[in-house]
């Protein structure tokens, strides 16, 4: 996923490692739900809470599509600073170099591992080789959402990275109306974006899983995020008097994040409307995603022209900006780290469902907690940092040079002519 | 044809409020808009809480829009 995380580059936006970071947080504590049922409440008396997190654990899922959001704003965002003046946009040769080195490291890390340990996924048999190569096949491809035997076999939560992925495949020609037209091109994405999931739900019998991990049916949850960035940028340059009214901008990211909120309780109304095998939540979200891609959209908006106080302190505190540089390996790795841990017992459990035994699901959620972040602070540090900084060859003779395998290069020294 | 379009511009027309109280869960129809119609009816009606932050973030955003263009014309 893309981060922001350069402070000291110019057009550096704190809203999106705070966005990323929460989200983050959304969707590890879905996740720590679903594998757990720990619902975390602060009790006020024996028949009240004072505080309930399990709307906010039930359904953090959410946060998937403000993930896409993000994405559609950090991949057109250098785009529309070229488009005024601000950058230059580098290319798309640059473009697939930096995605590549971004996305690759870490994801190929946790591929080899699920094959040397087979209990860290539960969707393909290691030992069958036939199986195995097409299942990691069709994951280092990035089309594994395509069936509904590859998705999550290998990356638990990989799904989301095809999506992400397929999406950059389209995205330069995607940007070609969108230059031009960028709000008829947003309208055009969000009108295909609905069709899309209306014609999957009135006129197809694809099963749920497979549904919602479709690319198309994300575009317009892109397309919020393409539009963001154009008009922060547009602002930027055009809206000069948009830098008095930080008060209202900060008021505007704050009611932003409540409706948000609501958005959630509106879902989880819904959850017995549907009948017994429909599985509520896609298909509200089919039906309403906009909404909320659309809130996230505005919230972005406004807290990149929001009070000090809010824009850095609040969403651009050092706690999210660590969490969001660490944000994409705990990502990639928190899942299949439970499902490790399920597998095989840890930490031990008599009770069937283990569920059903809260200081061994305690102990796990805090082992998957600190497994998954020190694995997070690892890759990123050592292996996708130099990566990502020096190449995928340059990040080698690095390390080279580090165990002392190699001598650093000499730096050139110019001698003045006489 | 008469009768598809109508179908087609209702769902539609019921999918953008959603103000209705939703149907007690019924049996999906065959393929087509009718199923769509029905997903939307499943849905509950949308939280009056929802629709008042919504208003107010409108209302917000109006202001600031307003600021920003007539702001410049003000200063002209």
């Amino acid at each position: 996923m893309n981060s922001s995380r350069q402070e000291n580059i110019p057009g550096y936006l704190y809203a999106l490692d705070g966005l990323r970071a929460l989200s983050l947080i959304f969707i590890v504590c879905f996740h720590t739900w679903q594998q757990s049922w720990i619902s975390y409440k602060i009790p006020l008396t024996a028949a009240k809470n004072l505080i309930n997190l399990e709307l906010f654990q039930r359904l953090g899922y959410v946060a998937i599509d403000s993930f896409f959001v993000l994405s559609g704003f950090c991949l057109f965002y250098p785009i529309a600073r070229e488009m005024f003046g601000e950058s230059k946009f580098g290319g798309w040769k640059n473009f697939f170099i930096k995605r590549a080195r971004r996305i690759y490291p870490s994801y190929i890390i946790i591929i080899i591992a699920t094959l040397l340990i087979p209990a860290l996924s539960y969707g393909y048999d290691v030992h069958n080789k036939a199986e195995a190569a097409k299942h990691v096949l069709t994951h280092l491809l990035f089309i594994h959402n395509i069936s509904g035997k590859t998705i999550g076999s290998v990356v638990s939560t990989a799904w989301t990275l095809a999506i992400e992925i397929q999406f950059y495949v389209i995205f330069p020609l995607l940007c070609i109306p969108f230059r031009k037209k960028p709000v008829l091109s947003f309208v055009g994405m969000l009108i295909f974006g609905h069709l899309f999931r209306f014609w999957m739900i009135g006129f197809t019998d694809v099963s749920t899983p497979l549904m919602q991990a479709m690319t198309p049916a994300y575009l317009d949850v892109f397309a919020w995020g393409m539009i963001a960035a154009y008009f922060v940028v547009y602002a930027r340059n055009k809206m000069k008097r948009i830098s008095e009214i930080k008060p209202l901008m900060t008021l505007i990211s704050a009611v932003s994040l409540i409706a948000a909120v609501y958005y959630m309780v509106w879902l989880n109304s819904s959850r017995f409307g549907f009948p017994e095998g429909f599985t509520y939540d896609v298909y509200f979200r089919f039906l309403y995603r906009s909404i909320f891609a659309g809130l996230i959209a505005i919230f972005i908006f406004a807290t990149c022209f929001s009070c000090k106080f809010w824009e850095r302190k609040i969403w651009g505190n050092k706690f999210f900006v660590f969490l969001s540089s660490i944000s994409y390996t705990v990502y990639l790795w928190h899942q299949n780290i439970y499902i490790f841990l399920k597998n095989k017992n840890i930490p031990y459990s008599s009770m069937s469902p283990v569920m059903n035994d809260r200081p061994a699901m305690d102990s796990m959620v805090l082992l998957c907690f600190t497994a998954s972040v020190l694995i997070g602070i690892i890759v990123t540090k050592y292996i996708e940092g130099p990566i990502v900084k020096y190449g995928f060859v340059g990040a080698g003779k690095q390390l080279l040079i580090k165990l002392h395998i190699s001598e650093p290069e000499k730096e050139k020294t110019f001698k003045k002519k006489k | 044809m008469k009768n598809k379009i109508l179908l087609i511009l209702f769902t539609l027309a019921a999918f953008i409020p959603r103000l209705a109280y939703a149907q007690t869960p019924a049996p999906a129809p065959e393929k087509g808009w009718e199923r769509v119609g029905w997903a939307i009816g499943c849905v509950e009606k949308i939280p009056s809480g929802m629709v008042i932050w919504l208003i107010a973030l409108g209302l917000l955003l109006a202001a600031a829009i307003g600021w920003c263009v007539y702001g410049k014309k003000g200063d002209e």
